[in-house]
């Protein structure tokens, strides 16, 4: 009673909890499409707030406590460190509060209560190695950048770019590997750096979308686009209009919007008893300027359910 | 349900009903009305911030941080239809920033509000208005003629009224106005206002909120045109044609300060900031990138270490934008900063996370000029100087500083004895600190104070209120025994008035006709004269008994009705009670009354007339007298009543049950009971007994003092 004339914050009682990565931009928004379309057909409600910077586990901490006291219905998550929620999210499967993770596993198997939702990898490699041979001709060296071992899936996607790179019949080569850093300045200075050093690298692949938009400035700004084609895993906005205006040669997209729609379906299964896969994996898609326009991918990249 | 029980009930809830109306104007009345124009001057109250870094200065409520969706809520939830006015400046180059009205449930996270958003925005020049609802919508952007400029003040006006929302932004510097107009579809009703940053740290000024009606739409929807839905951006087809062309990253790379004065044609390539600890004196141009942690002091981080920084012009950064520095190192002692000639903006958002460390690690100088996070306990607060609070702070290893500037009037409840965890930049070698402390902490705003625990309970003005709090706990359970006694009271004096009055109509009428028909048999013996004279005398014995079980009956039902309902002179009462004990026995009773008449207690009367009655039955018994007098004392807190016969006397005054019981009878309702007695001399019973009106708690305290007592002699 005293809390609805003076307190204001949201019940998150018999809620599904969303707690991505980042709150905002093109990626999370799509996630959030699919996990609403799949809430509204189950009859479920959601609740959905995340940091404002993609490294903050402190914050997607805070809100799983919070899920936690409030005995949500369920949680859908993408850590920004699996170990540092761990205790959180072994406090929710203690309290019988199903858990769904999305992006990748990381070292937990699925236990009664937990399962994941999680991007194919091995399909991201593929497709990068194969976009790679098209516009390289088969030759060539590359820069693998942004390798970040905290972010999870962003190792597992590496190594499968190299595996597919080696099952293609290519001479395609990993020049040098460069790691993250989160000063964009600095990450800026490394690619520079690394260019330097393989001036006959034909192409910059960025494991995420901020290092892309490293990539695409310093190859601007050395007058290299010609040369230096960047692909990035991952969206954003950002990553998106560079890839209109041709400064990005494409992008492998995650499916977030099915991977909304299969979390939720996952939880509402759970709490129900109906037997559910303990893990789902979805394929990305890559897009380029050819098909970024096509209805489906259109579609893909969704970001409100609200489209006239 | 009876009487009682209802008005308990009834009782119950007209307290429960005050308790929710009070709750409920206590926390409207608290919130601020119509108009509404604070003071950016002063202090503001009910200002609750949900992330950012927030200040005031200079009549200017300010957030100083790149963070997404910082906002700052204020004003009443049940406020409708108003206008909003409010200048502001983009202290950043990018992000958007404005103001949100009929807010509802406002968190901290990036869109983790409902109600509608007002802003201009740097990245697509336009005037954007849409909804927020934990996700974002919005109508079609305006574009802003000229672009949305750092550093430029506009004035914003919007007015919602009904499910409608127009809204103009003036460009200050040369009068160019934009307008837009949103049709809110999920139509929010009411709601507070608040100011909201996104990307930018921003500067707002000249706040004010007016009640509105739809006519005051009228003016703006003339030149906006009809209202549009939120319907952006849902497509990313939809988002690239919206976003103004503009190469946002040649735009941010854009030099804000002077040329370097040296002659190199490009900076030096930038190197760490922990490598410029090796630099002595007098240092070359060096070249460093960090993001920037503190603004006043002004701090820049990168992945080694911190510096402070000295710029020689405003700097329009923000918390979070990542720069590079060229200048000159300068150290005084063993303090280390750079004189920044030249300062590149190379990105935002880069908001380092601070390093959670001890206070020995922070004092070790191994995290100087770096964020960290801290915990201790606060030993002192010196008053705000200058818009700063300085706190001592400690734990169990160090003494150190903590500095903030004085926010928005959500400060967290701040006092000695406090646990606290605060984020900041840590200054081991702060030529400014007077006072020796092993390092200072620069927080950024309140938000970088956590209290983890408030001060011991045991400790100062808390300890005095639990002490209040109790006895005011005490004095309630006490005020409500003494309520449910009476009403037991009552209850038991009604039940007995039933008791009595069933025996009259059952036990009392049949001992009497028993006794009549026995009576009437005896008279029918006699005058035949036919009985043995032993059957004779047997029934002389039934007859006598029953007369007897009669008198017995009729005895018991007196001592069962509650006299004490009958309101009529205590005293009188006393004496029909004597009269029908002596059964038309002959002994004169003389009434003596003083003082002035006043009301007893149900209670209070109960007890005088049981102990007045019990002491008139020993004196017919007991003494043998041939008068009795009766008198009633009215004196200013007590009531006396005294029973004086002129019989044989007693000569113990005490010692039996029935004396016992008129002690405990008299303390139980706080009074007393003397007796004076000397053989052949008669006997005084005195009954001293309080109004029992309004029973003060310390006349309660007493009584069961005196109750404890009794039963410990007993």
């Amino acid at each position: 009673m005293l809390c609805a004339v003076g307190c204001q914050q949201q019940s998150l009682h018999r809620r599904i909890v969303i707690i991505p990565r980042l709150a905002i931009d093109a990626r999370w928004l799509s996630l959030h499409v699919g996990l609403q379309e799949e809430a509204e057909r189950k009859g479920v409600r959601l609740y959905w707030n995340g940091p404002g910077i993609s490294d903050d586990v402190q914050r997607q901490i805070d809100l799983a406590e919070r899920a936690v006291e409030s005995r949500a219905m369920g949680i859908v998550a993408e850590p920004s460190s699996y170990l540092a929620m761990n205790s959180v999210l072994q406090a929710a499967l203690h309290r019988k509060i199903p858990i769904v993770l999305l992006k990748e596993k990381l070292g937990f198997e699925a236990e009664p209560g937990l399962s994941y939702v999680l991007n194919d990898d091995s399909e991201a490699g593929r497709l990068v190695a194969e976009r790679l041979q098209k516009i390289l001709h088969g030759r060539g060296k590359i820069l693998l950048s942004g390798l970040c071992s905290e972010v999870p899936g962003n190792i597992e996607t590496a190594e499968q770019i190299v595996q597919h790179l080696r099952l293609l019949p290519n001479k395609i080569e990993v020049a040098e590997t460069l790691p993250c850093n989160v000063s964009v300045g600095y990450s800026r200075q490394q690619i520079k750096e690394a260019l330097q050093r393989h001036p006959d690298a034909g192409a910059v692949v960025s494991l995420s979308p901020i290092n892309a938009a490293s990539a695409i400035n310093v190859v601007l700004k050395i007058g290299a686009e010609s040369r230096v084609k960047v692909i990035s895993i991952d969206q954003n906005s950002g990553i998106l209009h560079n890839l209109r205006d041709g400064q990005l040669d494409s992008v492998v997209v995650e499916n977030m919007r099915s991977m909304g729609k299969q979390a939720v379906d996952d939880i509402v299964a759970e709490r129900s008893g109906r037997p559910h896969p303990a893990v789902s994996v979805v394929k990305p898609v890559l897009v380029d300027r050819d098909n970024l326009d096509n209805e489906d991918i259109q579609q893909l990249l969704l970001m409100h359910r609200g489209a006239p | 349900m009876s009487k009682h029980k209802r008005r308990i009930v009834t009782v119950s809830a007209c307290v429960a009903v005050l308790l929710i109306a009070s709750c409920w104007l206590f926390f409207t009345i608290r919130k601020p009305s119509l108009p509404y124009a604070p003071d950016f001057h002063r202090e503001l109250r009910g200002w609750k911030t949900y992330g950012g870094s927030w200040q005031q200065r200079n009549g200017m409520v300010i957030n100083a941080s790149d963070e997404r969706g910082a906002k700052v809520i204020a004003g009443n939830p049940i406020w409708g239809d108003y206008q909003l006015d409010t200048d502001l400046r983009l202290m950043g180059r990018g992000g958007d920033a404005g103001v949100i009205l009929r807010v509802n449930n406002p968190e901290i996270g990036v869109d983790a509000y409902r109600g509608y958003y007002v802003g201009l925005s740097f990245t697509t020049a336009s005037l954007v208005a849409g909804i927020a609802d934990y996700e974002w919508i919005m109508r079609a952007p305006v574009t802003v003629p000229g672009g949305v400029h750092q550093g430029t003040w506009y004035h914003l006006h919007v007015v919602v009224a009904g499910c409608r929302l127009a809204a103009e932004a003036i460009n200050m510097d040369n009068g160019s106005k934009t307008v837009t107009a949103l049709d809110g579809a999920n139509c929010i009703r009411t709601g507070q206002v608040g100011l909201r940053s996104m990307d930018t740290g921003t500067e707002w000024r000249n706040f004010s909120v007016k009640p509105a009606t739809v006519s005051d739409l009228a003016p703006l929807l003339a030149r906006s045109g009809a209202p549009q839905p939120a319907q952006y951006p849902a497509r990313e087809d939809q988002l690239a044609k919206m976003q103004a062309f503009m190469d946002r990253e040649r735009a941010q790379e854009a030099s804000i300060s002077e040329p370097p004065t040296t002659n190199s044609s490009a900076p030096p390539e930038a190197q760490s900031i922990h490598s410029l600890a090796s630099i002595l004196a007098s240092s070359p141009i060096v070249t460093v990138r960090g993001a920037v942690t503190s603004l006043d002091p002004l701090y820049v981080q990168d992945g080694t270490g911190g510096i402070a920084v000295e710029l020689t012009h405003p700097n329009g950064l923000n918390l979070g934008d990542e720069v590079e520095l060229t200048g000159i190192t300068t150290r005084i002692g063993s303090h280390l900063s750079l004189r920044a000639q030249n300062v590149r903006l190379l990105w935002d958002r880069s908001l380092p996370l601070p390093a959670p460390i001890s206070s020995t690690q922070a004092a070790s100088g191994a995290f100087d000029g770096t964020l960290i996070e801290v915990t201790g306990e606060i030993d002192s607060i010196a008053p705000a100087e200058e818009g700063q609070i300085t706190l001592t702070v400690s734990d169990i290893s160090q003494r150190f500083r903590v500095v903030l500037p004085q926010g928005l009037d959500e400060t967290p409840s701040l006092s000695p004895g406090a646990t606290i965890r605060v984020i900041g930049v840590c200054a081991n070698t702060d030529i400014a600190n007077a006072v020796p402390s092993a390092f200072t902490v620069y927080a950024r705003g309140s938000e970088d104070l956590l209290l983890l625990s408030p001060p011991p309970w045991t400790r100062g003005r808390r300890l005095v209120y639990i002490i209040i709090g109790f006895g005011c706990l005490i004095a309630i359970l006490g005020w409500l025994y003494l309520q449910a006694e009476r009403w037991r009271l009552r209850a038991v004096l009604e039940e007995r008035e039933r008791l009595a009055l069933d025996m009259h109509d059952t036990l009392a009428q049949s001992f009497a006709g028993l006794g009549f028909h026995l009576h009437s048999l005896r008279r029918g013996f006699e005058q035949q004269g036919n009985l043995p004279p032993r059957m004779m005398q047997k029934l002389d014995e039934a007859c006598d008994m029953a007369t007897h079980s009669h008198r017995e009956a009729s005895a018991r039902i007196l001592a069962l009705h509650p006299l004490a309902v009958d309101k009529g002179d205590i005293l009188t009462l006393i004496q029909r009670s004597a009269l029908t004990m002596l059964h038309g026995a002959h002994l004169p009773i003389r009434l003596v009354r003083s003082g002035q008449p006043r009301e007893l207690s149900l209670g209070v009367r109960d007890a005088l007339l049981r102990i007045a009655r019990e002491a008139i039955a020993n004196v017919l018994r007991h003494s043998a007298a041939t008068e009795v007098m009766l008198s009633l004392e009215y004196k200013t807190r007590t009531v006396i009543v005294r029973i004086i016969d002129n019989g044989v006397g007693m000569q113990h005054a005490g010692g039996n049950v029935g004396l016992e019981s008129m002690r405990t009878r008299a303390a139980e309702v706080g009074g007393e009971v003397h007796i004076a007695s000397a053989q052949g001399s008669g006997t005084t019973v005195s009954i001293q007994l309080p109004y029992g009106k309004r029973t003060s708690l310390r006349g309660w305290f007493r009584m069961q003092y005196a109750a404890l007592l009794l039963m410990h002699k007993n």
